[in-house]
């Protein structure tokens, strides 16, 4: 697998089109095979403790909950829940990093480029607001 | 069946990371850091995907295999840059994928392409065009992955 990371935003873009696309009432074990369509198509399997936790909380159902931890079964989360006091402080000089259109920051994309760049990842998202 | 993967991937703040992986496992792999606004969002990156009963799977060996058919990537790279990328594509539906004919060795090799929403996939063309213009300087850099 490629050193890359995938942003919380990969997930939803990926899970939405397989959820799109799935029969009327889709299994955990569908939602197993759309994680390795997942790491097929991007080439990696590796997330972040805070992508995870943004993921499970988008989740609007219960049912739905059940297929998001079978989707997030196979996904390999790099820091292992060990977020360190490094990495809040690497999160904090994102979040101070303060863009010319003057969006804020999102505390779960400042942890992962920082989770990502002490793990020696690099991090994938489809959000803009992800680069500033 | 063995994979062998190159890829290449280019980060907001400049750095450049490449690497060579035969079954998920990192033989080679080599970082350049960008500006000092460190940043390791992604803009873009691209992978050459292997399979073959021939394909080698040491470090060495797979640095030789890619310089060896340095032709074939670089006209690759060339072509996808051409034909592919030059109406750009919609990164957030999928990468781009193509499955490469006639490759070495009687390999399957799929290039596959991606961006991020950032950077107009149309711009990634002559970053390809650049790529192939170093391919072989960008394998002499690779090192092989010291432990952690």
């Amino acid at each position: 697998m490629s050193r890359r990371l995938l942003d919380t935003s990969v997930l939803i873009a990926h899970w939405r089109k397989c959820a799109g696309d799935a029969p009327a009432a889709p299994r955990p074990d569908d939602a197993r095979r759309w994680a390795k369509e997942l790491i097929k198509t991007y080439g990696t399997d590796v997330v972040a403790t805070p992508v995870v936790v943004e993921f499970l909380a988008g989740v609007r159902k219960r049912d739905e909950l059940m297929l998001a931890r079978a989707y997030l079964e196979n996904l390999r989360t790099i820091d292992g829940g060990n977020v360190s006091a490094e990495d809040w402080a690497a999160a904090r000089r994102y979040a101070e990093r303060v863009p010319q259109d003057g969006k804020p920051r999102q505390l779960g994309d400042c942890l992962i480029r920082a989770i990502a760049d002490r793990l020696g990842y690099d991090a994938y998202s489809l959000d803009k607001r992800f680069q500033k | 069946m063995k994979k062998l993967t190159f890829y290449h991937q280019v980060r907001a703040d400049g750095g450049k990371r490449t690497g060579i992986e035969s079954d998920d496992e990192t033989l080679l792999h080599h970082f350049a850091p960008g500006g000092k606004d460190h940043d390791p969002a992604l803009l873009w990156y691209v992978d050459f995907r292997c399979e073959g009963e021939r394909l080698p799977d040491t470090p060495d060996g797979a640095r030789d295999w890619f310089v060896r058919n340095e032709g074939y990537f670089v006209s690759q790279l060339r072509e996808v840059a051409s034909d592919d990328l030059s109406v750009g594509f919609d990164a957030e539906l999928m990468p781009l994928e193509r499955h490469l004919a006639d490759a070495p060795d009687g390999a399957r090799v799929n290039v596959v392409v991606s961006a991020a929403r950032r950077l107009p996939a149309r711009d990634i063309a002559p970053r390809l065009r650049e790529l192939a213009d170093h391919w072989g300087e960008l394998l002499s850099e690779l090192c092989t992955l010291s432990p952690v």
